[in-house]
């Protein structure tokens, strides 16, 4: 399956501040693509140049054919964005909102009612149609804000940090609305600090920093690029070679006591249960106290902050 | 047809805003009475003035045996000048309404959707375009059949000077719209511009009380040329078609100008 957008060599630079350097990706139709990265990593240039509200200082971008530089008009009509900041008009109604939005996409008449009307009882608000989008809580604020984006049917939809701010219900709505624009063949690009939700919704996730692309791969491959891993503490004076462990098992001194890690290093979970086991049954044998036990699963987060480190940043 | 959404959005937003509706008619309404009532005498003596235009006042006789000026000649000076002034003061509202888009995102959605900046910019200015038309055709109203104002023997010369002063006024908003990135700002430079450019070109004192140095310097306002055709239909037995048409000219060529710096400002 070709791609529907492709990026190359994207760079944008700020007087002498690189903030994207070189970054390439392609996502196709019903992909949900997860951008990540630390605050600074250059997330917001990229969606902003592929916005086309940023321009790039060099590298191209091609969005179903059309290129966005020359094509600009037609990549526009093809783009939905959903900002991380709302932008709907507070003292207009639910309804007013969205009828000047999808005019905007050259929706009219009989086709705009009905996308309208659609996309109301998509994000849950037909019930509100009348009311002024002053008058929302900021969950439905945000299912407007989301609405007004893809009531033109956008074949590719980018998202940055959509569901800031917004409670539990309302979340898990926009991420089902989400899946069914997927489903529909709508490729997304989801940019969040929601590690979690993007785990939850990409199929593909690029960790990004410093403005270059740090990997880029399925989430199944990079999951497995940190196996779980289980923990167990025994007393900090607890001498490592008195456990039997292999060498190279990881092992530290925290407050809590001497941590050693168990990992799946390989695809086959009985070795992880063999090692367990082996540890268990010395413990048992050399009569050493067992403070505690817990599993550390494979994760984002986990990939996320080893790739990119735990400093704070900007 | 995204113009006319813009437009349509926006004169919806507008007509919502009922204070902005009583800043731009009441008001001028009640200060237009006010100054009538109180100084209405300074504004309404014997004048006689030359201007570009080639307009000569006329000395005129006094009405009221006890030398005052009558009511129409009074509001024919103050009418006017008042109404110019507020006209530009869409100049603030209409900054106001910019920077609201900024703050709200929505200008960036306008910028995402596949319309021109153009587009935009227009859509934007159209709707303060009508609104004042009906504000100055309202005043004038008002001072014909309010106050008294003798509408002069060519009334219908007012309408393309409505028009051409408004469009001088939307397009200066414009400008300042474009550069004009925060509130404070709008309301700081903004009232700067507004009472300063009345002040030198006659909307707060008839251009024909200052002195002529003065008079001169108020051409550099597009006001000027405004109150200037004003005069023109208003006092005039036989108004100067020519004249009238040089004002609207220059006016047009203020709008030109205003909407040129406008556009360069926002593809910046």
């Amino acid at each position: 399956m070709g791609s529907l957008l492709k990026v190359t060599n994207l760079r944008r630079t700020f007087g002498s501040l690189t903030a994207v350097n070189g970054l390439s990706f392609d996502v196709h139709a019903g992909e949900a693509f997860g951008l990540l990265g630390p605050n600074g990593a250059g997330k917001s240039s990229t969606m902003m140049m592929l916005c086309g509200q940023l321009p790039m200082t060099s590298g191209m971008v091609t969005l179903d054919g059309y290129d966005l530089v020359d094509d600009s008009y037609k990549v526009r009509q093809l783009l939905g964005v959903i900002p991380q900041d709302l932008a709907i008009y507070p003292d207009l109604t639910a309804e007013e909102n969205l009828r000047f939005f999808g005019s905007l996409y050259n929706l009219s008449g009989d086709l705009l009612s009905r996308r309208v009307i659609e996309t109301l009882q998509q994000v849950g608000l037909t019930s509100r149609r009348n009311d002024t989008a002053g008058t929302f809580s900021g969950g439905m604020k945000r299912r407007l804000n989301f609405a007004a984006a893809v009531l033109h049917k956008p074949r590719l939809l980018i998202l940055d940090e959509p569901t800031v701010g917004v409670d539990p219900h309302s979340r898990t709505h926009l991420m089902d609305c989400i899946r069914s624009l997927q489903r529909q063949g709508t490729a997304i690009i989801y940019a969040s600090h929601y590690i979690e939700e993007v785990q939850a919704l990409c199929s593909r996730v690029a960790i990004v920093d410093h403005g270059k692309i740090l990997i880029n791969d399925s989430l199944s491959n990079l999951l497995a690029k940190v196996p779980q891993e289980i923990e167990i503490v025994v007393p900090a004076e607890t001498p490592p070679q008195q456990l039997g462990i292999p060498f190279d098992t990881e092992t530290s001194v925290t407050d809590a006591g001497l941590s050693i890690r168990l990992s799946q290093k390989s695809s086959s979970e009985n070795v992880l249960n063999h090692q367990l086991a082996q540890l268990m049954t010395r413990l048992s044998e050399q009569q050493i106290r067992l403070l505690n036990i817990r599993t550390h699963e494979s994760s984002l987060e986990r990939l996320f902050l080893e790739l990119t480190g735990t400093r704070l940043r900007d | 047809m995204h113009t006319i959404s813009i437009t349509l959005k926006d004169l919806r937003l507008l007509t919502r805003d009922r204070r902005a509706l009583i800043v731009l008619l009441a008001l001028p309404l009640v200060l237009i009475s006010v100054i009538g009532m109180s100084a209405g005498n300074l504004f309404g003596g014997k004048e006689v003035v030359n201007s570009p235009a080639g307009i000569v006042e006329p000395a005129s006789d006094i009405d009221a045996t006890d030398g005052t000026a009558s009511a129409g000649r009074v509001y024919r000076s103050i009418v006017p000048g008042y109404t110019v002034l507020f006209v530009f003061f869409l100049v603030n509202i209409m900054g106001r309404s910019f920077i609201q888009e900024r703050e709200l995102g929505t200008l960036q959605r306008l910028q995402i959707a596949p319309i021109s900046t153009v587009s935009i910019m227009l859509g934007k200015t159209l709707p303060f375009l009508m609104v004042s038309i009906v504000q100055t055709t309202l005043l004038l109203f008002a001072g014909i059949f309010l106050f008294g104002m003798d509408p002069g023997s060519r009334p219908w010369l007012l309408a393309p000077l409505i028009v051409c002063t408004s469009l001088s006024a939307t397009s200066l908003g414009l400008a300042f719209a474009a550069f004009a990135r925060t509130d404070a700002q709008v309301s700081a430079w903004g009232n700067l511009l507004v009472l300063t450019t009345a002040g030198i070109s006659g909307c707060l004192v008839p251009r024909h009380l200052m002195p002529e140095s003065s008079q001169q310097l108020s051409l550099i306002t597009p006001h000027s040329w405004s109150l200037i055709a004003y005069r023109e239909i208003l006092v005039a037995d036989v108004p100067n078609l020519l004249a009238v048409l040089l004002c609207c000219g220059i006016l047009l060529l203020f709008s030109t100008f205003f909407c040129a710096a406008g556009l360069v400002g926002f593809r910046r």
